[in-house]
């Protein structure tokens, strides 16, 4: 028993970074309807970008901030490059817009800095922790401190301010958001660059815990998006609680001797996981095809 | 009734909007052109430099193996046009696939020691599988949860599939050669030289197989339901199925692809197959432009070269990736068309610049024909002496349809019809004008691909074309009680609820055969809910619905379609990348018992199936006077024209009952008139019409029998001209003070 | 006097189909306009251009002397412009009080503090939404979505408020009650423009009104003339059924038999849910005549089977 606990505590740092990441990509989709398969990617070139300013003998916090802001501008980048300009394509379009976005950005960070394995600098000072026969280093519980912070952060400012107001708005309704005095747009552009900010915040924390490479630590996004799906993609709620459970499912999975002798057993099991859920929500095409009002 | 009555003016389509069709593009007058002869030999010439290629003495070591992975590259490009560009279903997970069928490749070559060629099939019968596992599951869900299934299969693949050591087993192979050696049919597969042929026989195999279905019902219903769904489903298309399909097919290619990467490299790794490769795939065949064949291979050509560029320029070297990337986003968002629009674009640049050397060109071009036209004559004059006879032809008002695939004809025209194309002949009921005879000596043969019209402008010419719609013309003797007479549909106590709003409630209504039956209404009635919930795209709480005798209320959307039922939509749904012509043939779907093998392989009784069913659509759009615009793209045509169109496509499918939403919205008044007159004239083919509609005058003359639903409840109903008057109708329509009501109320 | 609203001669098009042709008309302060024609004449187009979400490819547009043609909706609030569209467009998920605070949006720098006692305004003109303040829009029935739209687009304090279809699915009781608190906006200053399909409703209740048939306009005339105009009537059904109807709908003096006839026919004056089709639907055709002949006899004039129990006395 006692072994579960230690791995799901171990677990924890991973369902803070998929919390964050699944919180992002659902304030994106309900901004715009589009999944943003780039995710990752904007989480990875602030890590990078990390890297590299405290390589050049940068104080961590600014290095910090100033990854955070890279992230937002990466963000507001590829909702005007890569999804804006295919709106009147179709949602779709706009999806593979988001993949050539993360193609140009895991290229261009390949060639920039390697696609070799960096180690990435901490944020928080470097120490291990022990709780009962676990040992966390503090990086990894900052991380999840961090993420209740984004979340709770993320979640008064969605509910409590009138800019969080006129979001919310904007994604439930654009044309009463718009005939209420708000720019559609200019709501889209903020969630895009909320959405890229907090991936930046998760992409700088993962990497001090597991390491930089513009692949790997992309496709960390991947349970980020299993987790917003078996939210529904609907609720930031939601989204934290489809971390809880994908973080919990990866986690067990060392737990278990058996299942720990197949390699890549965790991706299998969510990968089921997340089909599932989807094979049983999912709507059949009659029904959702025409929506008929009166 | 002796013929079938004709519409009071012909549909012209506007003088002003440009046809665009090949004319515009001709070159000047003063350019030679290719004779047929030349064009034959010109043809030659390039197969010729295709097969050679190899063997010629230029071409370097390095180049041919970039050219062999141009052959992979093409082939995984094909199988994503089919499912992401033909059916638009987007797939970020086909490196998955390709992996699958390269691992089971292996096994079977490793451990059941299969060799090549017969390999391919291992790999893409795999292929095939895992995709159709994968429909059953991604397909339940729509659009972007589809991408998202397609990806996280992907990453499956990376992290867990192809780590597994029982599936990699053999992922190294070691190539026999296979044959005698001293013998033709000796293929030294290990070599480069050899192994080309095999790669690009694999892709030229998989074009040709492609093609066909391209362009037959399948791929029809293809594009049907990447248009729109909904309508393909109200034409009797099972659009799961047809999804599923358009999996199997692109996985069944994808796992080929695999095999050729396995023996062309003779050994794979993961790496070959992650989630990066599954959006470099994606990227070659949007560079290629997503639903074009010929951009495949082209864009194979460019990705594969890149390859061998980036590696000699020291200057580029590593941005490899980052330039393939940079392609893709260029393509998407600068000039979607991919590789595939160049050369539309070109066209007029090359027209200008043409007519400007033509002094040059066009000696050099009559030389060409002269000399194709020597050279066809000396080996066509051998052969014939050879075979001792001319080849025959058939008797007039017989029509031969023939594959036009160039390959096979050109096979048998040198072997002189020893290797025959696929032909079928059929007997036409008015005898069709197919022009001038090709050449002397050459039997009629039209192509399935310029099925020509019967261009006669005698409307008695046509006097032999029965009406598409086998019911008797003869009017349906009318009982005299409704209740008599036989009923074609049939709702009963319909109740729908969206949530908690009832939209509608305890609605009965029917149809009966040869009806005209008018549903009317204030907005917010329920009008197309009812509606909706007739064809089956919404699920009543509570009633049945019965079609033709039969209780279809749990009956999917396309098998009542298959039963008899069209319908055309109040947002018009039509598919807007195909021509007027290939929307209504599109409605031949039903009707057409071929299969998807049969479309593959071009046999026969799918040729005429296919000629049986242009047929159909002619008979149509001679009787609609749709002539002028069925070349046309129907994005490209005005709304009124739109609105007939999709009246003929319902017709097309030999609908006894057609249901039409709000066919007059958005029509003038003339055109709300022709509606009116073509509502008239199906009627008169026995086919019964139930409509929606807001103009009250127009619908009262057009109909037999009227209900008005009010709010969701069936208002009044019966013979229109009675319910038009109605005060309690007039009065629901217009509404009054409410403070009158229930003083009145109240005075009761 | 310049009008608040000066629309001139503007076309609309929806891709390459015309749906406005030449429009024009006005709106003066205080005003209650009324916008009428038959489905398809292109009411909700017009609104929607003169609110912004459409732009006219020719024609100009003012609003207080500026020029507001192809100027975007969120700009146009801020003028004084509130648009309640067709089938109310709320923000479902969004509470009723969020709904409301949204409304205030454009006011929320130069006025804010203006914010409670318009939030009590409303709650004043619908107690109902104030029980419901922390519901989600969503769940609210069609009329308090309605009044919650009215009164979302009051928030803003508008000088001119464009109403469509405001009684589109609702009953007429709650219509009428929706038009008695927007005859009061209307005295405290606010323009109203709408749009509506139940004629005489707003007719009774609006100054001037416009006719609009197949993108132009057809009529303009003081409400009270159109009351009984045939034309009006003949513009939504035809010219059979304006016969009849000319006959029928007179509201100030019905003659007897109709008045029965015809409030037997309004179901909804029994309020919601309560009438009874339901119980009897199926097309009662209690042997009335009209079946066998197709002429309508004299004394009995041939009826329409109407799915209720018959309560007329008529002859």
């Amino acid at each position: 028993m006692t072994t579960i606990l230690r791995f799901m505590l171990l677990s924890l740092p991973n369902v803070a970074a998929y919390a964050i990441f699944a919180i992002g990509i659902v304030v994106i989709f309900r901004a715009s309807k589009v999944l943003n398969v780039a995710h990752g990617a904007m989480a990875m070139v602030p890590a990078y970008l990390v890297y590299a300013m405290s390589k050049a003998g940068v104080p961590i916090a600014i290095a910090f901030a100033l990854g955070v802001a890279s992230g937002g501008l990466l963000g507001l980048a590829v909702e005007r490059v890569f999804v804006r300009p295919l709106r009147h394509v179709s949602v779709t379009a706009q999806t593979v817009g988001t993949v050539a976005a993360l193609g140009l950005m895991v290229a261009l960070s390949g060639k920039i800095w390697g696609t070799g394995t960096q180690l990435a600098p901490s944020v928080f000072p470097d120490k291990a922790m022990h709780v009962g026969s676990a040992s966390l280093r503090t990086g990894q519980l900052g991380l999840f401190l961090v993420m209740l912070v984004v979340a709770g952060g993320l979640t008064a400012l969605l509910q409590f301010t009138d800019v969080g107001l006129a979001m919310r708005g904007a994604a439930d309704n654009r044309r009463a958001a718009s005939l209420m005095g708000v720019d559609p747009d200019i709501a889209i552009s903020g969630a895009w660059i909320l959405g890229g900010a907090t991936a930046a915040i998760a992409g700088i924390l993962l990497a001090a815990v597991t390491n930089l490479n513009p692949l790997t630590l992309s496709l960390q996004a991947i349970p980020a998006f299993v987790a917003a799906l078996i939210g529904g993609l609907g609720s930031l709620y939601g989204a934290i609680i489809g971390a809880a459970v994908v973080g919990g499912a990866t986690g067990l999975v060392p737990a278990f001797a058996v299942l720990q002798r197949v390699q890549g057993m965790q991706q299998l099991l969510l990968g089921f996981v997340a089909l599932a859920v989807m094979a049983m929500r999912g709507e059949r095409y009659v029904a959702s095809d025409v929506r008929s009002g009166l | 009734m002796s013929e079938p009555r004709r519409l009071s003016e012909p549909l012209r389509a506007p003088e002003s909007a440009p046809r665009p069709d090949k004319t515009e593009h001709a070159p000047t007058t003063g350019s030679a052109k290719l004779s047929a002869g030349g064009r034959r030999l010109a043809f030659i010439g390039l197969l010729a430099f295709i097969l050679a290629f190899p063997y010629l003495p230029f071409v370097p070591f390095s180049v041919l193996g970039n050219v062999n992975v141009a052959a992979q590259y093409a082939l995984v490009s094909i199988s994503l046009v089919v499912l992401v560009g033909w059916v638009g279903q987007i797939s970020l997970g086909h490196a998955g696939l390709v992996g699958t069928g390269a691992y089971i490749t292996g096994l079977a070559m490793g451990g059941l020691k299969v060799g090549f060629p017969v390999s391919l099939l291992w790999g893409a019968v795999g292929g095939m599988l895992i995709a159709v596992l994968l429909g059953v599951v991604a397909l339940r869900v729509r659009g972007l949860y589809l991408a998202v299934a397609t990806l996280i299969f992907s990453w499956i693949g990376q992290e867990f599939l192809f780590r597994q050591a029982w599936f990699t087993k053999h992922s190294s192979v070691s190539l026999a050669p296979v044959g005698k050696w001293d013998t033709i049919f000796y293929w030294n597969w290990p070599d480069r030289k050899v192994f080309y042929y095999g790669a690009w026989a694999t892709v030229a195999v998989a074009i040709y197989l492609m093609a066909n279905l391209r362009d037959s019902k399948t791929g029809r219903s293809f594009f049907a339901v990447r248009g729109s769904e909904v309508a393909a489903a109200s034409l009797g298309i099972d659009v799961m199925r047809t999804k599923l399909v358009a999996f199997a097919v692109s996985g069944f290619l994808a796992g080929a692809a695999g095999t050729l990467i396995l023996v062309g490299q003779q050994t794979v790794t993961p790496d070959a197959f992650t989630v990066e490769r599954s959006l470099f795939f994606l990227a070659i065949a949007v560079v290629g432009g997503l639903s074009s064949l010929g951009g495949s291979v082209a864009a194979a050509f460019v990705f594969a070269f890149l390859n061998e560029a980036f590696f000699r320029i020291k200057a580029f070297e590593g941005y490899l990736t980052v330039a393939s990337a940079a392609l893709l986003a260029v393509v998407l968002l600068l000039y979607r068309g991919g590789l595939a629009q160049i050369p539309h674009d070109l066209a007029p640049k090359w027209d200008t610049l043409r007519s400007k050397i033509d002094p040059f060109l066009n000696p050099v071009v009559d030389r060409f024909n002269r000399m194709a036209e020597a050279i066809g004559r000396f080996v066509m004059g051998h052969v014939n002496r050879l075979r001792g006879r001319l080849p025959s032809g058939e008797e007039p008002g017989e029509v031969v349809i023939q594959s036009s695939s160039p390959v096979l004809t050109l096979l048998s025209r040198l072997t002189g019809g020893r290797i025959k194309a696929p032909r079928a002949v059929i007997r036409t009921e008015a005898p069709l004008d197919l022009g001038p005879p090709k050449e002397e000596g050459e039997p009629q043969v039209a192509s399935i691909h310029n099925l020509p019209v019967n261009r006669s402008t005698d409307p008695d010419s046509v006097a032999a074309v029965v009406p598409f719609n086998k019911v008797a013309r003869k009017s349906v003797v009318m009982a005299a009680d409704r209740d008599e007479r036989r009923t074609v549909l049939a709702a009963d106590g319909i109740t729908v609820k969206f949530g908690g709003l009832v939209a509608n409630e305890d609605v009965s209504l029917k149809v009966c055969e040869g009806e005209v039956v008018g549903l009317i209404g204030p907005n917010g009635a329920g009008k197309t809910t009812l509606f909706n919930a007739i064809a089956g795209l919404n699920q009543p709480a509570s009633g049945s619905i019965e079609l033709f005798g039969q209780n279809v209320t749990d009956l999917p959307v396309h098998q009542r379609a298959l039963l008899g039922v069209g319908r055309t939509f109040q947002a018009i749904q039509l598919f807007g990348q195909l021509s007027v012509f290939d929307n209504l043939l599109v409605a031949t779907h039903q009707h057409n018992p071929t299969g998807m093998l049969a479309h593959l392989a071009v046999t026969p009784r799918s040729l005429h199936a296919e000629a049986e069913a242009r047929e159909k659509v002619h008979r149509v759009i001679r009787l609609l006077d749709l002539r002028d615009v069925s070349d046309r793209r129907v994005a490209d045509l005005p709304f009124g024209v739109l609105r007939m169109v999709e009246v003929a496509r319902a017709l097309v499918t030999g609908a006894k009952l057609i249901m039409l939403d709000e066919p007059a919205s958005g029509l003038d008044n003339t055109e709300t008139d022709r509606l009116v007159e073509l509502i008239r004239f199906i009627r008169s083919l026995g086919v019964s019409i139930l409509l929606i509609e807001h103009d009250v005058k127009m619908v009262t003359s057009v109909s037999d029998y009227l209900y008005v639903l009010e709010r969701g409840r069936l208002l009044a109903e019966g013979p229109a001209f009675l319910v038009a008057r109605d005060e309690a109708v007039i009065a629901a329509y217009l509404g009054r003070a409410v403070h009158e009501d229930a003083a009145a109320e109240a005075g009761r | 006097m310049t009008s608040l609203l000066e629309v001139e001669g503007i076309d609309v098009f929806y891709g390459s189909v015309q749906a406005l042709r030449g429009i024009s008309m006005r709106v003066d302060a205080g005003e209650m306009v009324a916008l009428l024609g038959a489905n398809g004449a292109g009411k909700t187009t017009t609104l929607r251009t003169i609110s912004g979400l459409l732009a006219p490819r020719t024609g100009s547009i003012r609003f207080d002397g500026n020029d507001i043609a192809g100027v975007p909706a969120h700009k146009l609030v801020r003028l004084g412009i509130a648009h309640l569209p067709e089938g109310r467009d709320l923000f479902p998920s969004l509470t009723v009080e969020e709904n409301l605070r949204y409304g205030f949006w454009s006011r929320r720098r130069t006025a804010g503090a203006e914010y409670k006692d318009r939030l009590e305004g409303m709650f004043d003109y619908f107690p109902r939404l104030k029980e419901r303040r922390s519901q989600a829009a969503g769940t609210l029935s069609g009329g308090e979505q309605q009044m919650l739209g009215v009164a979302r687009a009051l928030m803003s304090k508008p000088r001119l408020l464009i109403v469509d279809e405001l009684s589109l699915g609702l009953a007429p009781i709650i219509v009428e009650q929706l038009f008695g608190i927007l005859r009061e906006v209307n005295a405290t200053g606010t323009a109203i423009l709408l749009v509506e399909q139940f004629v005489h409703m707003v007719l009774a209740n609006t100054n001037r009104a416009y006719v609009l048939g197949k993108g132009e306009v057809r009529m303009e005339k003081p409400s009270a003339a159109l009351l009984d105009d045939p034309e009006l009537v003949s513009s939504y059904l035809g010219e059979e059924g304006a016969a009849a109807a000319g006959y029928v709908v007179e509201p100030k003096t019905p003659p007897a038999e109709s008045n029965g006839s015809s409030s037997d026919g309004f179901n909804g004056s029994n309020g919601i849910g309560s009438n009874g089709i339901g119980s009897n639907g199926r097309g009662v055709m209690n042997g009335s005549p009209m079946n066998g002949s197709m002429n309508g006899s004299a004394e009995h004039p041939a009826r329409t089977s109407r799915p209720r129990r018959p309560r007329s006395t008529s002859a």
